[in-house]
């Protein structure tokens, strides 16, 4: 005898099979990612079918063939109206574009501010068609990929248009200017020159000298207790390493060494902060004697 | 070179720290540092696979090296200087 409150698992049984033959030599419609697999969901069961052409990718429409459980063949190419009413069904977002990586399209989320979706990063966008780098478009998120739907059409073109000749001319993104230009586009404007050139330093804000010094000592290990500026080009600083306390002279703007507090025969300026934890300790492991809280 | 991926090209572009050791190269009067993983080495990387990396990266010949050692700190990063002459 059953349980009234739990169900019936031969019913349940039933009842998906009963659901699948309706989906059985049904048509339907979907995006294909190149692969040769499309998800179809039946009475709340996400099913995965195999198409019989893996290398086939876009907007489909599909036949399940009841003869070949778990497979569909593309059999026409739904109408832009269908795939529209398809995609309104999905939550929307606005992105910038940014390249192909590996044949895949990926993009920034446009606005941070947005409250419906909070993305961190680059996500990868499938299905692009005439749309180009840095373009704002819409895209449709239905929990596994990121669809491309359309371009914005109510963002201005020039920024996109203006950032990608910057791009093509090799301008700087310290040096970029661009009227309209949102700060979501500038990241993407950044992401594409350090992929175009990839020996540029990672683009940094203007850090303040205290930053800069205490991210150059941290990289040995070692911690800042002090500095103190004498002019825009003289700094003395001082900070801990190894249980030591140890003072330098540096130019704070690139942190290239004035005195290292060990005698570098004159050749002082061909370090930097950054490297001198390591002479100090180099130093010290052949007997050498450091004149502490030395200026 | 290892690939330049989107994750790493976000962070160099919003100026995160990098994701992992870094690589200090003091070369030629200048400063810069690469994020280890971009240059696909890590903490095991012989001196020979580092100089040959950033050699790559800087695209120069590695002979221009000579004379440049590299140290590995405790916290993994690494520093790549010229030899320091004491006296």
């Amino acid at each position: 005898m059953s349980n009234p409150e739990r169900p019936d698992p031969l019913a349940l049984i039933a009842k998906m099979a009963a659901e699948e033959q309706k989906l059985s030599d049904q048509l339907f419609l979907a995006p294909v990612v190149a692969g040769g697999q499309v998800r179809v969901r039946v009475a709340g069961i996400v099913y995965a079918l195999r198409l019989d052409d893996p290398s086939f990718e876009g907007w489909a429409l599909l036949q399940t063939q009841s003869k070949k459980p778990g497979h569909a063949s593309v059999v026409g190419k739904p109408t832009i109206a269908k795939i529209s009413e398809y995609l309104k069904m999905l939550p929307r977002l606005r992105v910038v574009l940014l390249d192909q990586f590996e044949n895949r399209w990926w993009g920034i989320q446009a606005s941070a501010g947005d409250k419906n979706f909070q993305t961190t990063g680059a996500l990868p966008v499938t299905l692009v068609s005439s749309a180009a780098s840095l373009d704002t478009v819409y895209v449709r998120f239905d929990g596994a990929h990121f669809w491309y739907e359309t371009i914005d059409r109510r963002r201005d073109p020039t920024v996109a248009r203006t950032l990608r000749q910057a791009l093509h001319n090799d301008t700087h993104p310290q040096e970029l200017h661009c009227k309209g230009m949102v700060p979501e586009e500038r990241v993407a404007y950044t992401m594409l020159y350090l992929k175009k050139h990839p020996a540029a330093n990672a683009i940094r804000r203007e850090k303040n000298s205290a930053e800069l010094i205490e991210e150059a000592l941290g990289h040995a290990g070692a911690r800042l207790d002090a500095f103190w500026l004498h002019n825009e080009n003289q700094a003395t600083v001082r900070f801990e390493h190894n249980g030591r306390t140890h003072t330098a002279s540096v130019n704070p703007k690139n942190l290239t060494l004035f005195s290292a507090g060990v005698c570098l025969s004159g050749q002082d300026q061909n370090f930097d902060l950054a490297s001198l934890v390591g002479i100090l300790e180099e130093h010290e492991r052949k007997g050498g004697i450091y004149d502490y809280e030395h200026d | 070179m290892a690939n330049q991926d989107p994750r790493t090209l976000y962070n160099r572009a919003n100026d995160k720290a990098p994701i992992g050791p870094v690589l200090h190269v003091r070369f030629d009067g200048r400063s810069r540092d690469i994020a280890m993983d971009i240059l696909d080495l890590g903490a095991g990387s012989s001196d020979a696979a580092v100089f040959q990396a950033v050699a790559a990266f800087l695209d120069i010949n590695v002979a221009r090296f000579d004379g440049m050692v590299i140290e590995r700190h405790q916290n993994g990063n690494l520093t790549l200087r010229p030899e320091a002459v004491f006296g």
